[in-house]
């Protein structure tokens, strides 16, 4: 909503400078979203001096005047001029080449009967400040400098207020509901036009239009009289239009113009027909399904049932309280009209504008909740504008505009009701925490327009029909707490009793995973849960997806089933930046449709991995990373658990590169290279590493149990065979351990090497054996014993030559 | 014996203050050696009278052994000096760089919600997560959101396919809580919320801290203070805070805070005290308990925090971004 502060003032009475008017504003909770001067409507226009006149050679009609355009420079301006009562010395408004009118003509240098004119002296009614247009303006001697813009001096000396209201306050969409408003913290009374309007319309003549109102639940209040001879001259509209194109609206004829003033001023919304498109008579009434209107914006609508309309014949001419028909809307030439001012019910009207996509002033404000006590009056008052805008030569008795009898449909027990509401004598100080004045609560109650009588319990408070935001004792506090401002209550610290508790998670929560993994080199990333319909399908084992009905954009709209897509597109973000190695995580929800159609929310924890294993530098060299970076990785951000890994069947991995990744036989993921193709899709060159972890599974919540160390000496022994490359680690190593059991302490592979002294299929590997005895020191004899049966056991089972 | 006594001290000066292994030797040969002056002194003792003799004898010896011990003592110092000049000879260049490791980083918005936790679980509130797909009822309906109030708008809502919502705030959380457990209740939820926008302040995803306080006689004045505390801690320094009265349907009174920086003020928070039908829907009666609430936007606070003016870069996940969080 926006607003003058002329205006607001003309109301409080009260002079508020803007920074006052914004604090105000602020605290009562009616956001001030910026203010700014009033935009003068007109560009490239100057205060002028003439300096001399002329007449023109060929016409007597008109002057030659050079005006003086800057002082300093001594520079001065030639035009032709019609004012012949023009005088030497008198400041004009000049329209400098390429000047901008407010009524969007644009001034050209040019030659009026072969005299040069190189701008343009422009009349009151140019500059849209007066209804004068036969005298060029003059501007007095303290107005304005010479060669500045005139806009201030003129009428735009106003600022603009633009509120962001929140939804509950429909009645502060006016001027008046602004200026009770504001009254009430700036010490001050407020005119309120509508209460002051009591003097009854003397009907000059008796036409009516019949109103039926089939609808009273949804439209309970409609009056409608008929206006004819009404004015079209809008010459006498300048101070009027201002304020509406300041407030954001446009100037469109004399009775649109004069009926948003009213809108805005008071907040009702009242909508003029065409009288001779109405002549049938008004029904108010639902819609019938497939019923259709072109309204006045141009939009073509098809009505459902759902939507109230105004009818005339059989024809639908508005949507009620949103926007009429084109067809019977009033134009530049309509005499007579049908002025409508109702009340439609905030139900009637909620959602209606959104549905067929046309918001209007009226519609905003009924939707919200007008006041459904001030339709008499406001008819009245619009009347009374048309009547008083017009130029004064039109307002003679035979120019004026003519009313008729009202006619008025009203269901008062279709409005809305307005119950008493108990407000208990400690609730306040209950929920402020803060014990507050009760005669100062009486004064807030007077001045917000409450009605209430008081008990020895407490108050007895009927909310006013304005405001539809008051329904329980709670809506008083806030209202108590507003006007005394939020920031005048005292903090007060909250007491609680205390409770020790300890965490159940153990180890492998998200702040653990998240720390372990920055340390281990990844950077942690963020990216959208939501991706492309294709990502999704790559990653996805199920068919049904979950799929946004209102995407932002094709690239993101679907819910992500993994973090993978988003952290490749993360890659493919930073490779375009000449970043070739990355390592990147991510911690986050992933959904999912299983296949009997439940959707799963789950944690996952994931990463990529590309580029070199180590920083480029003297030490070590530019090796790519490798599965086993990778598988590094995990151990170490699952050490506090036992992890394995095995072969998998994965869409996204490449097989043979990949493993399944198990914690305590549970598989909790996946890692390793991500296949081909869907790199390509990704754009990315390198070879991928990746991982993703279900976070769900990675949680310990019991604590681990000290198990008696072995205090004596260790023996290592090595090993080298060589053997087929199918023989995999795994199966020697559980020959190891199935022979040593209990001795074994410790296994590693030291070596794997092929080459040209070996067979193509075979290679070389060297293992590490470390035995250590719970109770005793092992003897050399006994160690030799089990050696042998382990050379045994891997020669004869894999086919193996020990190297010696 | 006055002689001896003279040339002993002297002795032990120039031991302390021999440079080189070789003096040493020369000092250890003068007094110790066959024909040094403490070797001497113990041979002369066989003419000395059987009365003086023990106690000329027991000088002597003492006088030996602390000269033994001081010689062996400034040995070692040269050693070491020698060693370390060595060592110093054949020096490193310090300067040539590590082996060095990739160093990873935390995100600026997972650092400034483990702060905003670690706040309030210090305090005792619990943290809880919660779902991100939503039903309406408890994404709207149950925070008295009903269908066509015009504060959906307020929320521009994605919506799937099968009708349920993206979370539109974390406040959700805070219902299946109520639902689930009985005052008093302090927690916080943390987590992704998701909103159709998208600009230099918006982007369609972000995340979101609400905090629900539940108990008996918990006032506005309560969650005054617990809002203006959070900020003074969070930004460790006392920030000024305005609250200003607002709309939300969930709470009642409302309001957004603002917090005083450098360039004026800039809103950081929306609270209220939690609205009656909001409490008796999820099963707490609200004649017997009161609550507040709050919520802010964690990637806003982050924002604030580090100096980040554009919230978009928060996704990018730009290395030259990420790493200067580390």
């Amino acid at each position: 909503m926006k607003i003058t502060t002329s205006w607001l003032t003309r109301l409080i009475k009260h002079d508020c400078d803007d920074a006052e008017l914004v604090n105000h504003f602020n605290s009562l909770g009616l956001e001030v979203d910026a203010v700014y001067k009033a935009p003068v409507p007109f560009s490239g226009v100057i205060v002028g001096r003439v300096e001399q006149l002329e007449a023109h050679p060929d016409r007597e009609d008109l002057l030659v005047c050079t005006v003086l355009a800057d002082s300093e420079r001594n520079e001065t301006v030639q035009v032709v001029c019609g004012d012949l009562t023009l005088k030497l010395e008198e400041r004009v408004v000049l329209a400098q080449d390429g000047a901008k009118l407010p009524d969007g003509r644009v001034i050209k240098k040019t030659k009026i009967h072969g005299v040069e004119s190189n701008g343009m002296l422009c009349s009151g009614r140019e500059l849209a400040i007066s209804s004068v247009h036969e005298t060029v303006w003059r501007m007095s001697s303290n107005q304005g400098q010479i060669g500045e813009c005139p806009g201030e001096a003129l009428l735009w000396n106003d600022s603009v207020l633009d509120l962001d209201l929140t939804p509950n306050r429909g009645d502060c969409f006016s001027v008046v509901g602004l200026a009770r408003e504001l009254a009430l913290v700036a010490n001050t009374d407020y005119e309120n036009p509508l209460t002051n309007d009591s003097d009854s319309l003397p009907a000059t003549h008796s036409d009516r239009v019949s109103i039926e109102v089939q609808a009273p639940e949804a439209c309970p209040i409609y009056h409608g009289i008929v206006v004819k001879n009404v004015p079209q001259d809008t010459s006498n509209l300048y101070r009027l239009r201002k304020d509406l194109t300041c407030c954001g609206l446009r100037p469109v004829n004399y009775v649109v113009d004069c009926l948003n003033f009213e809108l805005l001023e008071t907040g009702q919304p009242t909508h003029a027909f065409d009288l001779e498109k109405v002549k049938d008579g008004i029904v108010v009434r639902f819609a019938r399904a497939g019923e259709k209107i072109l309204l006045l914006d141009g939009t073509d609508v098809t009505l459902d049932s759902s939507t109230l309309v105004i009818a005339s014949g059989d024809r639908p001419v508005a949507i009620a309280g949103v926007m009429g028909s084109l067809d019977s809307a009033v134009t530049d030439d309509t005499k007579d009209i049908l002025l409508e001012v109702a009340y439609f019910t905030p139900e009637a009207v909620r959602g209606t504008a959104r549905k067929y996509g046309v918001q209007s002033e009226a519609s905003l404000r009924f939707e919200r909740g007008v006041d459904f006590s001030i339709q008499s009056q406001a008819l009245r008052r619009a009347c009374r504008r048309l009547a008083a805008e017009a130029p004064s030569s039109s307002s003679e008795k035979d120019n004026a505009p003519q009313f008729g009898p009202v006619v008025s449909v009203v269901s008062e027990s279709h409005l809305p009701p307005r119950p008493e509401i108990f407000l208990p004598n400690e609730f306040p100080k209950q929920r402020i925490g803060y014990a507050l004045d009760a005669d100062k609560m009486n004064q807030m109650f007077e001045g917000l327009e409450f009605s209430f009588r008081q008990d020895d319990k407490g108050w007895w408070i009927t909310p006013p029909p304005h405001r539809y935001d008051i329904e329980i004792a709670e809506d008083f506090v806030e209202e108590i707490c507003r006007i005394y401002g939020y920031d005048n209550i005292p903090s007060q610290p909250l007491q609680a009793t205390v409770h020790l508790q300890g965490s159940k998670r153990i180890r492998g929560d998200s702040r653990e995973l998240r720390a372990s993994l920055s340390a281990l080199g990844y950077n942690e990333a963020m990216t959208y849960s939501f991706i492309h319909e294709n990502a999704n399908e790559m990653f996805s084992n199920y068919k049904k997806i979950p799929e946004l009905a209102n995407p932002i954009s094709v690239d993101r709209s679907v819910m992500r089933c993994s973090i993978i897509p988003g952290l490749l597109s993360a890659v493919a973000y930073n490779t375009a930046r000449q970043e070739t190695t990355l390592r990147l995580f991510e911690y986050g929800q992933c959904f999912e449709y299983d296949v009997s159609g439940e959707l799963h929310q789950r944690d996952k924890v994931a990463g990529v991995l590309v580029g070199t294993r180590h920083p480029e530098g003297w030490a070590s060299g530019r090796e790519s990373i490798d599965f086993y970076d990778i598988k590094a990785d995990l151990e170490s951000l699952l050490c506090y658990t036992k992890v394995d890994f095995d072969s998998v069947d994965c869409k996204w991995l490449q097989s043979g590169h990949s493993a399944s990744v198990k914690v305590k036989d549970q598989i909790v993921g996946v890692v390793g290279r991500v296949k081909q193709n869907i790199r390509h899709q990704f754009e990315l060159e390198q070879d991928v590493y990746a991982f993703e972890l279900d976070a769900t599974l990675l949680l310990r919540s019991e604590y681990a149990s000290f198990a008696e160390f072995s205090p004596f000496p260790s023996v290592r022994r090595d090993l080298a065979f060589v053997l087929d490359k199918s023989v995999t680690i795994r199966e020697i190593e559980t020959v190891v351990r199935d022979t040593l059991n209990s001795l074994l302490w410790d296994f590693v592979v030291f070596d794997v090497f092929g080459g040209s002294q070996f067979a193509d299929n075979q290679h070389s590997i060297g293992i590490g054996i470390t035995l250590r005895h719970q109770s005793r020191t092992l003897q050399d004899e006994e160690v030799n014993d089990l050696m042998n049966e382990v050379v045994d056991k891997i020669t004869t089972q894999f086919h193996a030559k020990l190297r010696t | 014996m006055g002689s001896l006594n003279d040339t002993f001290d002297s002795t032990l000066r120039s031991v302390q203050s021999a440079q080189t292994e070789k003096e040493l030797e020369d000092i250890r040969v003068q007094a110790l050696g066959r024909k040094g002056s403490i070797t001497l002194a113990l041979r002369g003792l066989k003419d000395l009278s059987p009365e003086q003799r023990p106690v000329e004898g027991e000088k002597i010896n003492r006088y030996k052994k602390s000269l033994e011990a001081a010689l062996e003592q400034r040995r070692n110092e040269l050693e070491a000096g020698i060693g370390e000049q060595r060592a110093a000879l054949d020096g490193i260049d310090i300067s040539l760089p590590s082996r060095a490791r990739y160093n990873g980083s935390l995100h600026p918005v997972t650092q400034a919600l483990t702060r905003i936790e670690d706040i309030f679980l210090n305090a005792g509130y619990d943290v809880i997560h919660g779902p991100e797909i939503e039903d309406e009822y408890h994404n709207f309906e149950a925070l008295n959101i009903p269908a066509g109030h015009p504060a959906r708008d307020m929320h521009d809502t994605f919506y799937l396919q099968d009708g349920q919502v993206l979370r539109t705030h974390t406040s959700p959380v805070q219902i299946r809580t109520m639902e689930s457990r009985e005052p008093p209740i302090h927690i916080i939820c943390p987590g992704r919320v998701y909103r159709c926008d998208y600009d230099r302040t918006h982007t369609p995803m972000f995340h979101q801290v609400e905090g629900l306080v539940v108990d008996r006689g918990v006032s506005f004045a309560h969650l005054k203070h617990t809002v203006i505390e959070f900020i003074h801690t969070f930004f460790e320094e006392s920030v000024e805070v305005r609250f200003r009265p607002s709309y939300f349907p969930f709470t009642e009174p409302s309001a957004e805070v603002d917090v005083k920086g450098a360039h004026g003020w800039s809103e950081v928070m929306g609270c209220g005290m939690v609205h009656p039908r909001v409490l008796s829907m999820s099963n707490v009666d609200p004649e017997e308990f009161s609550g507040f609430a709050f919520g802010f936007g964690a990637d806003r606070l982050a924002m604030l925090k580090f100096g980040i003016r554009d919230l978009r870069l928060m996704f990018e996940n730009d290395l030259r971004f990420l790493n200067q969080f580390r």
